[in-house]
């Protein structure tokens, strides 16, 4: 009976700390917010000037929520915007190198999702459908980490890397 | 004479293998001297060995920092490459009368440096961008920011962006029919296919992105016929 309790009690703590994004049906999340400056700079008769890229990064995954509160990760969609915030076109090439690092939250593992192609440029949320589906994976407290690198080849940095981190 | 034999045979190893590491440092080496006095004449433009040997270095190092390294013909190539297209776009901006008025310089100035304050301040890049304006005497990014010659330098490459602008102002904006196409093409899922295609905000940004790559294609086209019609002449042995 007293370990009967002790499950019961157990089972609650871990019930209660499951957060709502894991057992939803569908969990969408939007990174929009996710706004990283990459600090280009260019030469100019000696004189050293700043040539800032933006670089957005958009990210929705749909999630399959279950009744154990578990959530399978369904499909993810992931890109990165470069926004022109001046009208000036610079001439660079974007490289977009996406990984997603998930945790399942249950171990000290961790699943990688590496995009196989190069991104392109200025790609929408929606051109992109990198969908999978691994439903022997579930994951708990996802803890996701996206790259993107842009290349420049006019200014004096050539690359710069971004990564955004998304923890639930 | 076992002993002696060993170690005239060491001698001669290292002597060797020190004239290697040598001859293959020395290939890589970029040197003033290894160029005629004037490398390169374009418009009114003459550049001397000591600023290209100059140019050559600072591409070189931006190669290293992204562990990208290629050959200094390469490294020479990208130099020449980018002083005359810059030259020959200088003179089409001339000839077309494009202008950047104090006022727009002061805002990109501005703007482009608030989204620098942006970055983490130990960001090398940044740390770079502040040491270089420290070492051209500026007390603060303010008083570079406003400094008349850093302002007047800042118009010809924002003369270069205008002109760019012009260019993709003339392509026309992409069909359906390629919007369709693309969709095709990039979805792996026919589901998906069909979601996308009757989604109004996803064709939306794939018309952006099309319309994109054709001005972005629509530039690269003149500045390689501005290229190959330019005039310019290279003292070097280099193929472009």
């Amino acid at each position: 009976m007293k370990n009967k309790i002790v499950l019961l009690l157990l089972a609650v703590t871990l019930m209660g700390s499951v957060p709502l994004t894991a057992y939803a049906v569908t969990w969408t999340k939007d990174a929009s917010t996710n706004r990283v400056t990459l600090p280009f700079t260019v030469e100019e008769e000696g004189i050293i000037f700043p040539r800032p890229v933006v670089v957005e990064g958009e990210w929705q995954e749909k999630w399959d929520g279950t009744q154990g509160g578990w959530a399978t990760l369904n499909r993810l969609y992931h890109c990165a915007v470069i926004h022109n915030w001046d009208p000036i076109a610079m001439d660079f090439i974007d490289e977009f190198w996406p990984e997603a690092n998930y945790n399942d939250g249950q171990t000290d593992n961790w699943w990688s999702i590496v995009y196989p192609y190069q991104w392109i440029w200025q790609v929408s949320y929606k051109q992109y459908k990198q969908g999978y589906n691994n439903p022997g994976t579930y994951y708990y407290n996802p803890d996701v980490t996206g790259y993107v690198r842009v290349w420049a080849p006019d200014t004096n940095q050539i690359y710069l890397w971004s990564s955004w981190d998304w923890v639930q | 004479m076992l002993k002696k034999c060993n170690l005239l045979l060491s001698l001669v190893l290292l002597m060797s293998l020190c004239l290697t590491v040598a001859a293959y440092a020395g290939q890589g080496s970029i040197n003033n001297k290894d160029y005629p006095e004037i490398v390169l004449k374009v418009g009114d433009k003459t550049v001397t060995n000591n600023e290209f040997a100059e140019q050559v270095k600072k591409v070189k190092t931006a190669y290293e920092i992204n562990n990208t390294l290629q050959d200094k013909s390469y490294y020479e190539k990208e130099v020449l490459k980018k002083i005359i297209m810059n030259e020959l776009i200088d003179q089409v901006v001339t000839e077309r009368g494009i202008a950047v008025t104090d006022e727009e310089s002061k805002k990109y100035l501005k703007e482009s440096i608030a989204l620098f304050n942006d970055v983490y301040k130990e960001d090398p890049n940044k740390v770079f961008f502040i040491e270089s304006v420290k070492e051209l005497g500026f007390s603060s990014l303010e008083e570079y920011a406003q400094n008349k010659k850093v302002l007047d330098t800042a118009k010809i490459f924002l003369a270069r962006g205008k002109l760019a602008a012009e260019i993709a102002a003339t392509v026309k904006e992409p069909a359906e029919e390629e919007v369709d196409e693309f969709i095709q093409e990039k979805s792996k899922v026919e589901k998906d296919i069909i979601e996308i295609k009757n989604d109004p905000a996803a064709r939306e940004q794939i018309r952006k992105y099309l319309l994109q790559k054709k001005q972005l294609k629509a530039y690269r086209e003149f500045k390689q016929e501005l290229f190959s019609k330019g005039n310019y002449e290279i003292y070097i042995s280099v193929d472009l």
